[in-house]
């Protein structure tokens, strides 16, 4: 074995391959030189230097392993030389090899960076060896030590990057409730900027479940937030602490409730939808027969009339009940121009006038660049007569009310509530009162159908449910603005038409209209035999059918002579509306008359191709009427009946 | 006679169902709470906004206990009677 190795001088050779010598005594440098070889290092790796400035030199320009450093140079004395070499290489072993025997330049060495003392003379290949491998492991395990300073530190930068960043806020807080951390999302959360939240009392968190807590604040701002709270138990620095994070939901929320409302009205609507259809139906029965026995019972028997006028009257408003409703469950049939929205405005103004008392004053600021709707005149004159109604109510001492308009525009937003409504151009036209207000409760529940906060007697709760879907009928949208005792504001809003103004061309009506044969099909036995009575009796020759496959078989049979086809939308077997693709299938244009008791705006896509509509309940008239425009070709509006 | 009862003063943000509920929450604990040693008040911070933010209240709503000059601060939607009273008879000397 050689001494080498037996003093580990195997592994001082593998890691140690470049020595850099600093001495300028030759003869010490040999002997130094000899030591190394002995040691088994390789005198090829050998970098000499007799000055400072040459080793500072060849520190530069290589890779070192090892200094082995005499104190007494040329141009550096004593321990400054340890001083500037450290300064140069942070990272090299240095054994200082001097003269000098006394401690105080040993230990002055030591502290300017050297890793061993040895004393010119007095070493031999052990004590060199081991210097070696102290001054070697040493500097290893504190390059090592460094590096993972540096790495720890870059970590803890990276993540308090993350946590400053992160828009959530979280905060440490101490078992007292006291912020021990804070990150800027709970600062700005809490309304403390720059300011630091550390050392202020936050609170602790009154469960530990880890469930989510809603909350409000920041007390310190002028907003109020919907902030909601996580807590975890942990440990903090060897105490007990619980990590908070706020997040910021108030957006979330609002359109939770947008959505939520959107549904409601939705399932409202179907449902009302559903049951006026039903009673539409059987409205009609009533009305149809108390005309039938009006003409039946004798005129002499006077209160016989005065009940059949009573059954009458209130059938006629329960029609007017289901009307309504339907608006409100966008089932109504509408027929939409093109108005000029500051006109009919003005127009409205003046029958509303007389609906509300003198001590009502009324202001109107309409502006000369409102635009033109598409929209129903009957159906935009029920909205303002609704809106003018509630106003009117809400200030039974007096007070003011204002119409102002103005042009909108929509974004996408409207969609979370409203999602009929596309973003663009709209007309808006406003109507403030002065009146009572409302609270946020009544609010939330204005559109309901039959809501009210009036006495039974005052009124069906139907108004503001009337205009929610009659403004959802004309793709636009209805907002209330109300607080109590501060006035309510109603905004509707009506998508802009870019279409020029046409008057809707309605016909003359022309006398002696021809009589001719009508098919008449109609599953409701009574109503069968109604329509076919009111016909008869006005002239008609009426052919009847119980279903839609009966009528087809009629039409076929009668096909040359039938000069109008009445038929109800919905019946067994076959619908009015196939009954009608079939009739069409074959060529014939023969005028149709489609009774419903919806009325729907899927028949739009019928309108103009010799189809009309007539909703339910009818009158004898308006039956009439409806049949004598469908016989001239007209494009017929179902008249109401109330 | 100073420092005989401690107090319990829970901090809302306006009248509405869910604070109606805490205040309820909350006198039920103190009375739960072994013995009636508190007094109980109720702050509304959009009425009482100074005297809050002097309080340092920043979220709510929040349940403040002062006993014997020292003062315990607690959040959450106050809903547990049980959670309540043990949070005002913790750290009881």
């Amino acid at each position: 074995m050689s001494e080498a190795e037996g003093l580990g001088g195997a592994d001082g050779v593998r890691s140690v391959q470049r020595i850099l010598l600093v001495e300028d005594e030759a003869s010490d440098a040999l002997v130094l030189s000899h030591a190394l070889k002995g040691l088994g290092f390789a005198p090829s790796g050998f970098l000499q230097a007799r000055t400072l400035a040459e080793a500072l030199t060849l520190l530069e320009t290589g890779e070192v392993d090892l200094g082995i450093v005499d104190l007494g140079l040329p141009d550096s004395r004593g321990t400054d030389t340890v001083r500037r070499i450290r300064a140069a290489a942070p990272d090299l072993p240095l054994i200082v090899v001097s003269a000098a025997a006394d401690t105080e330049a040993a230990v002055g060495s030591l502290q300017r960076g050297a890793d061993d003392y040895l004393v010119k003379g007095a070493y031999d290949a052990r004590s060199l060896d081991r210097a070696i491998r102290y001054a070697t492991d040493r500097r290893r395990l504190q390059t090592a030590e460094r590096r993972r300073a540096v790495e720890l530190e870059r970590a803890e930068r990276q993540l308090r990057a993350v946590v400053e960043a992160h828009s959530d806020g979280m905060l440490i807080v101490d078992s007292r409730g006291v912020v021990r951390f804070s990150n800027q999302g709970a600062r700005h959360l809490l309304g403390f900027d720059e300011r630091e939240l550390v050392g202020h009392t936050f609170g602790s968190p009154l469960l530990d479940s880890g469930d989510a807590v809603e909350l409000e604040g920041p007390v310190r701002g002028d907003t109020r937030s919907k902030v909601e709270m996580r807590s975890t138990a942990i440990d903090w620095e060897g105490t007990p602490a619980h990590l908070i994070v706020l997040r910021d939901v108030t957006v979330h929320r609002r359109l939770e409730e947008r959505l939520r409302q959107s549904q409601k009205m939705e399932a409202l609507g179907q449902l009302t939808g559903g049951i006026a259809h039903d009673f539409n139906n059987v409205l009609a029965v009533i009305l149809n027969g108390t005309e039938a026995l009006a003409e039946m019972v004798p005129a002499e028997l006077v209160e016989a009339h005065a009940e059949l006028r009573e059954i009458e009257t209130s059938a006629r408003r329960a029609a007017g009940m289901v009307r309504r409703l339907l608006g409100f469950s966008r089932r109504g049939y509408l027929r939409f121009e093109t108005l000029d929205l500051r006109k009919f405005t003005q127009d409205a103004l003046a029958i509303t006038r007389r609906m509300l008392t003198d001590v009502v004053g009324i202001r109107s600021s309409v502006e000369e660049g409102v635009g033109n709707v598409r929209a129903d005149p009957a159906a935009l004159q029920q909205i303002f007569l609704n809106v003018v109604a509630n106003a009117r109510d809400a200030m039974p001492e007096g007070g003011e009310l204002t119409i102002d308009s103005g042009a909108a525009e929509l974004d996408e937003s409207h969609r979370a509530r409203y999602p009929w409504v596309s973003p663009g151009q709209y007309e808006r036209v406003s109507l403030s009162d002065t009146g009572v207000g409302m609270t946020a409760e009544t609010l939330d529940r204005i559109f309901e159908p039959f809501f009210t906060t009036k006495g039974p007697q005052s009124g069906t709760g139907l108004g503001m449910a009337m205009v929610y879907g009659l403004m959802k009928q004309h793709r636009g949208l209805v907002h209330v603005h109300s607080k109590p005792g501060g006035g309510t504001r109603v905004d509707l809003f009506f998508p802009s038409s870019a279409a020029s103004k046409r008057d809707v061309h309605r016909a003359e009506p022309q006398r002696g209209a021809r009589r001719g044969t009508i098919l008449v099909i109609e599953d409701e036995d009574a109503l069968r035999r109604g329509i076919q009575r009111v016909l008869s009796n006005a002239g008609y020759e009426v052919l009847l059918a119980q279903d839609g496959r009966e009528g087809i078989d009629a039409w076929r049979k009668h096909r040359a002579g039938i000069d109008l086809v009445v038929s109800d939308l919905v019946m067994p077997k076959l619908g009015g509306k196939e009954v009608l693709a079939e009739i069409r299938r074959a060529g014939d244009p023969c005028p149709f008359l489609l009774i419903t008791g919806y009325g729907v705006e899927s028949l739009a896509d019928l309108r103009g191709r010799g189809v009309s509509m007539l909703t339910k309940p009818w009158s004898q008239q308006t039956l009439l009427n409806a049949v004598r425009a469908a016989l001239r070709g007209e494009d017929v509006a179902p008249e109401a009946t109330a | 006679m100073s420092g005989a009862r401690g107090l319990v003063r829970l901090y809302v943000a306006g009248p509405s169902p869910r604070t109606e509920a805490a205040w309820h929450t909350v006198q039920t604990a103190c009375k739960v709470a072994s013995t009636p040693r508190f007094d109980v008040e109720l702050v509304d911070v959009s009425e009482r906004p100074d005297e809050a933010r002097r309080a340092g209240i920043m979220l709510t709503p929040a349940l403040v206990r002062i006993n014997r000059g020292e003062e315990r601060r607690w959040l959450g939607d106050f809903t547990d009677v049980e959670a309540v009273a043990r949070a005002l008879v913790s750290d009881d000397v």
